[in-house]
């Protein structure tokens, strides 16, 4: 008969397990998310969030039995970047509320991603232009900027996210309820769930091509070189939708001549992504992460989680490298005041920061 | 005022000093790197394509974006001008290479976009002969393009010709910009500036064959024991008045064009239909020159400051630009409009008219007083003046129509070109030679 002591210490330890096995999917009481019925005390439950401050409710439910949408969880009237549901900690994307940019470890701290607050107040250049915070589209253009043209159905994504039928869900595909791991692969519902929207099976499945990293605990609301985001990149060519497991992947989708990079001679038409950054020349000068300036890696392991050290010749030049995929201060949703350099950065009102020079350390 | 008063005028004074302190860092960019040091990077007169394109007005001066565009797409739209992805990411073609001769135009060429005096920016940029030589400001070409398009110019394909997938010169290939042979955009300083600190030491320049770097600050013809800095104006020195005797102001343009234009390479000139002259300004080998290392003999005929010089130094080692512009010059050969602080009496359409560059430092009759008396009368140097080389003896020789020396017929002087360039001799005279290097 087992010691009653082993069985105090197994509880124990589980007790004691730090909360970061379980960040990433949600947990917790189911009725934070879903309602069965749409209706307390005879009210509406369901609701979205009203850009303009406060909620909507509806009578109307909303699918999968939930409370809200994308936006009803993932916003804020305040300038806290992460959120509380139920006890779960929820990153924050929107804030009607100017966050802290760029990230500086605060409470208010922009996360990973960007924040969608500055495509509604400064406009359609500051952020992707999703539905429900940009103003609805009905006839979507035919292409995204870098875009081939589309027809039918396929504009709703590829020529633009202000649709009702596709929005948040134009990249993202939702797997709230596996994984929780840092490293997000297939298990996890690939990292910060951007499966492929095009290969989603049946609900209940997984996507079984998206992108591949490593999450920090804070989505780097308190970056640095030793505790960042880890994104993957592929140097291709891409043949499926997400195989690759690279980010750049999921940008091409609709942006793909972005990514048509060079002449029959291999000089470079458009800045490359997915290509190794040389160790040459004046690259070698880039020898630290910086999270302000990521690099994506290959073949992304556990073991890659929060790399410090640059691998020049492997590691990848990304279009996260200069990007923030929903919202920056800055036009083309840049990670930096691209345009005020060298002067003042009209967002920060200081002397602008030369991103390009992380990578080209001889351009400064 | 009491004690009080005074701490609280004082207080303001610091409180007063101390912000002006923090507004005069604020306004100042913190960073500092060789392409802020630039003339391209600097953010008040750098690259701007705001004239070409409106929407470069929310731009910085000296903003990347100005020549690059990252995906040729703002917001949808190819920016102005328009043409599509080119390489290197820049907003237009590099190089037109189906532009084998001149005249050039801006879309020949990216940086004409900007460096002509009808497009862009229109930068100023004058002649050697004006900035550094001493000639009259807003009197030669004006621009860069302006430059290459004159009598003679720097063949921009045959530089895109010799330099591409050469192994000596890493780097270049058939989408590489022939001004970047010399010219690094991301590196070369406003050289002509004259209230910048530094003038005239701020290279504009990169050694074809030592990419990444400037040339020419550090580099100096003062590494030349026998360079004497010609005259800019009156009695002060190139470059621009300001120059030192020895060279220590003025780059090593020798090593520079000798990296390409040496002994040993042959480079193909479309403009002439021939192979340009090769060069040898060492004192060892095939066609040295005195005006290189090769050590002077008989009658020179120096004129200032060459004549008082010549006590000193044995041996004089000239710049090459001394004599040549880098671009393009009214003159054939790319010589330059005014040397040794005069402006040349005309325009140079042969070589039989050379004697106008070679009188501002060698005496002419005129200059002489003697011989035929006359301005680029040059009598005296050759057959009067002490240690001359050819003895008045025999005219006919020579200058007579059986002398066999085209343009010497009659006893007329013969063409200068006959003897004097680079590598030549005076084995045109046949019997007659005196066997001397005659340049």
């Amino acid at each position: 008969m087992m010691d009653k002591r082993w069985v105090v210490f197994v509880f124990l330890v589980v007790g004691l397990l730090p909360p970061v096995f379980c960040r990433a999917a949600v947990t917790g009481d189911c009725s934070s998310c879903h309602t069965m019925h749409n209706s307390e005390g005879g009210a509406p439950v369901a609701h979205t969030f009203k850009i303009t401050g406060g909620v909507d409710f509806s009578p109307t439910p909303i699918r999968n039995l939930l409370k809200t949408d994308c936006l009803g969880c993932h916003s804020s009237a305040g300038a806290e970047t992460i959120g509380d549901l139920g006890g779960q900690q929820v990153p924050i994307v929107f804030n009607t509320t100017e966050p802290t940019y760029p990230p500086d470890g605060s409470t208010t701290s922009t996360l990973a991603g960007g924040n969608f607050h500055w495509l509604l107040s400064k406009g359609g250049a500051y952020g992707h232009d999703v539905y429900g915070i940009a103003a609805t589209v009905t006839t979507p253009p035919a292409s995204a900027p870098g875009g081939v043209d589309r027809t039918g159905g396929c504009v709703h994504c590829h020529g633009s996210l202000a649709t009702s039928q596709s929005g948040c869900e134009g990249c993202h595909v939702a797997e709230h309820h596996i994984g929780g791991n840092a490293f997000a692969d297939r298990e996890q519902g690939w990292y910060r769930f951007l499966g492929s929207v095009m290969l989603k099976p049946a609900n209940f499945d997984t996507s079984p091509e998206g992108v591949t990293g490593i999450e920090s605990p804070d989505w780097e609301q308190n970056p640095s070189s030793t505790q960042h985001n880890t994104y993957q990149g592929s140097i291709g060519p891409y043949s499926s939708y997400l195989e690759s497991g690279s980010i750049n992947q999921k940008c091409a989708g609709c942006h793909g001549r972005f990514h048509a990079e060079t002449l029959s001679t291999s000089t470079w038409i458009r800045h490359p992504v997915d290509v190794a950054i040389p160790n040459a020349g004046e690259f070698v000068g880039m020898t630290t992460y910086n999270p302000l300036v990521p690099v994506a890696r290959r073949n992304v392991s556990p073991a890659d989680a929060n790399f410090t050290t640059i691998t020049r010749g492997s590691d990848l030049v990304s279009c996260i490298s200069c990007h923030r995929a929903h919202g920056s201060p800055y036009p083309a949703m840049l990670r930096w005041a691209y345009r005020d350099w060298p002067g003042i950065d009209s967002h920060t009102l200081q002397p602008a920061f030369n991103g390009c020079a992380v990578c080209h350390t001889n351009k400064s | 005022m009491s004690i009080k008063s005074v701490a609280r005028v004082r207080a303001s004074g610091v409180l007063f000093l101390a912000g002006l302190l923090v507004s005069c860092l604020f306004l100042l960019p913190v960073e500092a790197g060789p392409y802020l040091d630039s003339a391209h990077g600097n953010s008040f007169y750098g690259v701007n394509r705001m004239v070409l394109d409106s929407q470069y007005a929310n731009f910085a001066t000296g903003n990347c974006a100005h020549c690059h565009e990252t995906h040729a797409s703002i917001a949808g739209a190819d920016p102005l001008p328009a043409g599509g992805p080119s390489a290197h990411t820049l907003f237009a073609g590099n190089f037109n290479s189906a532009r084998t001769l001149q005249p050039y135009l801006e879309t020949d060429n990216f940086c004409f976009v900007c460096h002509s005096e009808t497009s862009g920016q229109q930068v100023v940029n004058q002649d050697y002969s004006t900035t550094f030589g001493g000639g009259t400001a807003g009197t030669g070409p004006q621009a860069i393009m302006t430059a290459f398009n004159q009598n003679s110019y720097h063949n921009l394909f045959d530089i895109w010709s010799f330099l591409q997938n050469n192994l000596f010169y890493p780097g270049f290939n058939s989408d590489s910009n022939p001004c970047g042979a010399c010219h690094d955009p991301h590196l070369a300083k406003r050289n002509w500036d004259a209230t910048q600190a530094g003038f005239p030491l701020l290279s504009s320049i990169s050694r074809p064959d030592l990419i990444g770097s400037l040339w020419g600050e550090t580099e100096l013809m003062s590494s030349f024991l026998g360079y004497e800095a010609p005259y800019a104006f009156a009695t002060s020195r190139e470059p621009a008045g300001i120059g030192d005797v020895a060279g220590v102001k003025t780059p090593d343009y020798v090593s520079f064009c000798t990296s390409c234009h040496d002994q040993n390479n042959v480079i193909w000139s479309t403009t002439l239909n021939r192979e340009v002259k090769k060069i040898n300004w060492g004192n060892t080998g095939l066609g040295t020159s005195k005006h290189g290392d090769l050590t002077r003999e008989g009658n020179n005929s120096f004129r200032e400051p060459y004549a008082t010089a010549a006590a000193i130094k044995t041996n004089f080692v000239l710049s090459c630009l001394d004599c040549h512009e880098p671009h393009g010059a009214i003159n054939i050969m790319l010589l330059r409009s005014r040397a040794n602080g005069e402006n040349l009496e005309a325009v140079l359409t042969s070589t039989d008219t050379l004697g106008f560059l070679c009188k501002r430092c060698h005496s002419d009759d005129l200059i002489a007083a003697a011989g035929t008396g006359a301005a680029n009368g040059w009598e005296y140097v050759h057959h009067l003046a002490t240690g001359a080389p050819y003895p008045q003896a025999a005219c006919g020789n020579c200058h007579g129509t059986g002398g066999g020396i085209g343009g010497g017929v009659g006893g007329e002087p013969i063409g200068c070109g006959h003897c004097h360039g680079h590598g030549l001799n005076d084995s045109v005279l046949g019997a007659n030679q005196s066997g001397r290097i005659t340049f």
